[in-house]
């Protein structure tokens, strides 16, 4: 409530603030700004706008041999036909899930051994770890798919460990939601390593005579850590948690597709492996393109959604 | 660094506009009937032939193509190079014919397919030739551009007796690229059968246990529980399957395969059959196919085959086999050269057979297979100044090096010193592990010229894979060069399976649709094949009561199979 | 001090030991694609190998090593890596400076922001990046593989929010010294970034050495193919739905050994060059502390 009314006046001190930067902007001031940035806008501008031409396609019936000017316009016809499929909605719905958690918990983890590492003393200790934990980034997901179906099928090691314990076999690829879980769990096995880093890079950059200063005053060494180490990692935190958000429709189709079958499909066909075997096998571009191209517009919906909470809440600009 | 780099970046962004402005003008596709013409559209063949006297241009003529370099013809003698060898060497010295390489890529991740379909996007001018082996899909891609001509009349022209008899044999194999009546590329023919099943069985368990091979669907079981039971590979432990498979494509497979379970009750799942009323039915929604998957449940309840039967293909439900866990397993007769060598590796003494598909209870037998002999097409360009270089090339070939009589020039292979060498006594080599100095400037692998063509094994005469192998289990000896070299490759089991194979000929089951995705299949397929393989898999495990498979059926033709199967038939009777 | 008090203590044994076992797990898998690497392929191909190599031989690495194109896809690779790396960390450290400016300061940063940020989210697709290449005339050239991803908005936002970490006296007083923007930024803000432009300049040249799509696309010669590409068109996948294998093609199926081999092959040289950054890590704070 008090929120809400405090609202207006937020606006508009934020309003005047605009006012008040507009007219302090001076060109004289920000030209060579102006100048750092022209590499990269042209380079985006050939090499990111230019092929955006291609999102044409999606309200086309594209065929190759007519191109892209060519092409019947067929205008929403794509969309139509996703909405109206009869297994979009399971297929988003799983998309939601298992992204939606792959989002969450490849944020929490890659911070929490970030703040583990952080503790360890032992230099080489702690560049050992950080190195082992990056290699599992590195195995593709047909290498690792064919590992997992292996460890994880019904005479795998995992299951003969769960079986020697009493607790009995579990069906991780071949129950739907097992399934979800699986590619969950080894979707962050395979990547925290890798983005921890980011994490480790932002901690490097706290100044040690802090911790000093704090233990002089008594801090234990866990409100440091709340005080002193989260601090230091939350914006980064905040900013790849939003990216990421963008990909919120992306399940990770490398890894889904090397891991399913027929048995899970109700619970982990996911939009990619979906519009894999709807579109992309038969060389219907333009489908494809409909439902990148919608995928895309979630994403920037919700980027946009974050960034502007972020900056009403708590005055703060994530970009 | 910075500057120069901005430089360029400035200069680039200012082409790219031209260029994209001026190509999207440019690319405008010039041609659009292609597919309408049918076959008298043979162009300017009065000029092409003046130019070919004995067998060869008396002006060499350039045939430009694109390349996917695939495993076997990658391996190159020092110097040389898919655009200059041993082999467009001589087709330049024989036949006038001097091949050019647009591009090159290696085929690796359907690298070729994948700029294949890139070129026709982007409405780049066609080569030649166009040869492609692979998904149905990208032919049809191929067909549609309108960029290449119907070939039926240089096929009656040019094509030797040798190409047109492979072609006759069965005469549906125009049918997946005949438009409007027009024959759109030249099919590359390849050896018959060799795609048909055998039961392979470990003939050393069968000894061990005292067994006899199955005959029957009965037997089978018998055995599978005695395989399952009775230890055959003596560690001790009940470790050991009955059935080595893996159904994670599909539920008709080419090896793992276990279509004949459902051939025993007389459908084939994953393709359309003919029907006792004349008419194409699909396989998978037959009746006939709840009670193969009832039995499938059995098996996999009994463990005769994995628990991970569904997480598998083809390649790793084989393992089972190779590994020495499952006793029998269904596939072509060359698995004696690939994967069971692994199999006499890993488990010293095992032995292997091929028996013949078993029958089911009511003495039905069904496996797939009987598919026209095709392998890969041959497109050409419909502005090719030479449309009919290719057929005289492939000629060449089937002439040639198809199947050389003993004496001839090529009874030895493709060239000395690449695919052979002669040892001082006259007789030929091909291994460069022991001869290295008889094959300069290769290391390890010997080059195989012939793997370089443009029809990718230079010519295959369908018949004449089996007739040597029947000819050789019969205890031939044998006379040409091609029986001799099958002879000294092959083992006696291969053999052998392939006499099986001909002598059950009769129970092949082919998929009679040939021709391209239907209006509705389109927009369906994927729908109504999720439906087939998740209900399927779900039955064989349990996870559904064995009557979802009528709702499945019911679904399934309300989903759209029923109209898929009408224009099915609309086609079937067109060509019938 | 802290580390003296009982619980820390049991704080720190147990975390070592959880990270220890976090490591176990990692490595676990690497160790058994390593056993297959260095194992006959029959027992390879029969899924027959554990932690342990079983017929132990090179054969897998030797097959790649020998080939003629190795080295010379080696070289590629390096050169596309540090060119790449090169001309992407130039582009993005100037533009995320910029952008790291207050908005007060700098209003169209937010323009350029959302500029960049879009492209992240919608692209073309294949077909119009691949006319674009082949209309500037890069096929064939270095820069197709360079230019189109030198631009990584992610890692652009994120030295950018490493740039807004930096203290605000410091640019203020080197900007009251006279300095411009560009002085500011080489003398102030980069070796004060030392940490994250090490992480950025990891995560590049990780992209770049990992990419091989591209090369089969836009690389036309073969034999000018980078490692990452050159790895991948080693083994040649079989689709046997049609095929009718020839005896010679079957004989050269055992791939599972190769595929392995080729996995450090490709890792190698990055896992050389990882330890090797961490110490930019380490160095950075000392810089850091210094200048406070």
């Amino acid at each position: 409530m008090e929120s809400a009314i405090n609202e207006p006046l937020k606006q508009s001190t934020s309003q005047a603030n605009k006012q008040l930067n507009r007219s302090r902007e001076k060109w004289s001031r920000t030209w060579p700004l102006h100048l750092m940035l022209l590499p990269a806008a042209i380079a985006t501008f050939i090499f990111a706008y230019v092929p955006m031409s291609g999102l044409i396609m999606a309200f086309q019936d594209f065929k190759p041999y007519d191109g892209m000017l060519g092409s019947k316009f067929i205008g929403m016809e794509h969309f139509r036909f996703m909405f109206e499929y009869p297994d979009s909605k399971q297929v988003i719905w799983n998309t939601l899930i298992i992204s939606g958690l792959k989002i969450v918990f490849g944020l929490i983890v890659p911070f929490v051994f970030a703040i583990l590492l952080n503790e360890v003393r032992k230099m080489l200790f702690k560049r050992v770890v950080q190195t082992l934990v990056y290699l599992p980034h590195f195995i593709s997901w047909v290498i690792l798919g064919a590992i997992l179906t292996d460890m994880l099928g019904s005479e795998g090691v995992v299951n003969q460990v769960l079986n020697g314990l009493g607790i009995g076999a579990i069906p991780w690829l071949m129950e739907g939601d097992w399934f979800r879980f699986t590619v969950v769990v080894s979707d962050i096995w395979q990547n925290f390593g890798f983005n921890t880093i980011v994490f480790l890079a932002a901690l490097s950059g706290v100044n040690p005579s802090l911790y000093e200063a704090a233990e002089v005053d008594g801090a234990t060494r866990w409100k440091q850590t709340i005080h002193i180490t989260m601090p230091a990692m939350i914006p980064i935190a905040v900013v790849v948690g939003t990216l990421s958000l963008g990909n919120i429709l992306n399940g990770g189709f490398d890894q889904i597709f090397n891991l399913y079958n027929s048995l899970v499909y109700d619970k982990g066909d996911i939009i990619d492996t979906f519009v894999y075997r709807t579109a992309i096998l038969n060389g219907q571009y333009s489908f494809g393109t409909a439902v990148g191209l919608f995928k895309s517009l979630i994403g920037l919906i919700l980027i946009v959604f974050s960034y502007r909470l972020a900056f009403k809440y708590a005055g703060y600009r994530i970009f | 660094m910075k500057k120069l780099l901005s430089i360029l970046i400035v200069l680039s962004m200012a082409l790219a506009i031209a260029a994209c402005s001026g190509s999207n003008n440019g690319n405008k596709p010039a041609n659009t009937g292609g597919n309408t013409g049918g076959d008298d559209a043979a162009p300017s063949n009065a000029a092409a032939e003046e130019g070919f006297k004995d067998g060869k241009y008396t002006t060499p003529v350039t045939l430009s193509t694109v390349w996917g370099l695939n495993q076997n013809g990658s391996v190159f003698k020092e110097g040389e190079t898919i655009e200059d060898n041993v082999h467009t060497r001589l087709i330049k010295e024989r036949l006038g014919i001097d091949i050019k390489y647009d591009w090159v890529v290696t085929n690796t991740n359907d690298a070729y397919k994948t700029k294949l379909r890139l070129m026709l996007s982007s409405g780049e001018e066609m080569p030649d030739v166009v040869v492609y082996r692979g998904d149905l899909e990208t032919v049809n891609m191929l067909i549609d551009s309108g960029q290449f001509m119907p070939v039926g009349d240089l096929v009656d022209q040019y094509a030797n007796e040798t190409y047109k008899a492979g072609l006759d044999l069965d005469p549906t194999i125009w049918l997946p690229i005949t438009r409007d009546g027009g024959k759109m590329a030249l099919p590359i023919l390849d050896y018959a059968y060799n795609a048909d099943h055998v039961m392979w069985i470990r003939e050393d368990w069968l000894e061990k246990l005292n067994l006899k091979a199955p005959a029957t669907i009965d037997e089978m079981e018998t055995v599978m529980d005695a395989f399952v039971k009775g230890d055959p590979d003596g560690d001790g432990s009940a470790n050991t399957l009955g059935l080595a498979t893996g159904f994670k494509n599909g539920f008709s497979n080419w090896m793992t395969d276990i279509g004949f379970v459902f051939g025993a009750f007389g459908t084939m799942p994953g393709q359309w059959n003919l029907s006792a009323d004349g008419k194409l039915e699909h396989g998978s929604i037959n009746p006939a196919a709840k009670q193969a998957l009832g039995k499938l449940k059995e098996w996999l309840d009994k463990g005769y085959i994995s628990q991970d039967s569904a997480l598998l293909d083809e390649s790793t439900g084989a393992e089972l086999f190779t590994k020495g866990k499952a006793g029998i397993v269904f596939g072509p007769n060359w698995l004696p050269a690939w994967p069971f060598p692994d199999l006499l590796n890993n488990v010293p003494g095992a032995k292997y057979k091929a028996y013949p598909v078993p029958a089911g209870p009511d003495g039905k037998i069904g496996s797939a297979g009987g598919n026209p002999p095709a392998n890969g097409y041959v497109f050409i360009n419909k502005n090719s100044e030479h449309p009919e270089a290719i057929l005289h090339y492939y000629n060449w070939f089937f002439d040639h090096m198809a199947n050389p009589q003993p004496g001839s020039e090529f009874e030895k292979g493709f060239a000395e010193g690449y695919d052979y060498a002669t040892l001082p006594d006259g007789s030929i080599t091909a291994d460069i592990a022991k001869y290295p100095e008889l094959f300069p400037g290769l290391k390890d692998q010997t080059a195989p010229p012939l793997y370089y063509t443009l029809t990718y094994e230079g010519a295959r005469i369908p018949t004449l894979y089996a007739e040597t192998h029947v000819k050789l289990a019969g205890g031939a000896e044998p006379a040409t060069p091609y029986e001799k070299q099958e002879f000294n490759t092959r083992l006696k089991e291969n053999t052998d399976a392939m006499k099986v194979v001909m002598d059950q000929q009769d129970i092949r089951m082919k998929n009679y649709y040939m021709g391209p995705l239907t209006e509705t299949m389109q927009s369906k397929n994927e729908l109504l094949n999720k439906l087939l393989n998740e209900t399927f898999s779900k039955i064989i495990y349990g996870q559904q009561p064995v009557d979802a498979f009528d709702a499945m059926v019911g679904n399934w033709k309300k989903s759209g199979g029923e109209q898929i199967k009408m224009e099915v038939n609309e086609w079937y009777n067109s060509v019938k | 001090m802290y580390h003296k008090s009982a619980g820390y203590r049991t704080f720190s044994v147990f975390n070592y030991l959880l990270l220890t076992l976090i490591c176990v797990s990692c490595i676990l898998p690497l160790i058994h694609i390593l056993a297959v690497s260095f194992s006959a392929s029959s027992p390879a191909n029969a899924n027959l190998v554990g932690l342990w190599p079983i017929g132990f031989n090179w054969d897998a690495y030797a097959k790649t090593l020998n080939n003629d194109n190795f080295h010379n896809a080696m070289l590629v690779g390096v050169e596309r890596t540090l060119l790449g790396t090169a001309v992407g960390m130039a582009l993005m450290i100037l533009a995320g400076y910029a952008l790291s400016k207050d908005n007060g300061m700098f209003r169209s940063r937010s323009v350029y922001t959302w500029y960049f940020l879009f492209t992240m989210l919608f692209s073309g697709g294949i077909v119009p990046a691949y006319m674009l290449i082949r209309n500037l005339d890069l096929m064939n050239t270095i820069w197709a593989l360079v230019l189109p991803g030198a631009v990584n908005v992610f890692n652009m936002v994120l030295l950018m929010n490493f740039f807004r970490a930096v203290p605000k006296e410091l640019e203020e007083a080197s900007l009251i010294d006279g300095a411009g923007q560009f002085r500011t930024l080489w003398s102030i803000y980069l070796p004060i970034s030392m940490p994250a432009l090490a992480t950025i300049s990891l995560f590049t040249m990780v992209t770049h050495w990992n990419s091989w799509f591209d090369g089969l696309l836009y690389i036309t010669d073969y034999r000018k193919y980078p490692l990452s590409t050159f790895l991948q068109t080693i083994i040649v996948q079989q689709d046997f739905n049609k095929i009718n294998p020839d005896i010679n093609e079957l004989k050269n199926i055992s791939q599972r050994t190769v595929k392995s081999a080729q996995i450090f092959i490709g890792t190698l040289p990055i896992l050389i060059v990882y330890p090797f950054l961490q110490r930019f890590f380490v160095k950075g704070i000392i810089l850091g502390a210094v200048k406070e």
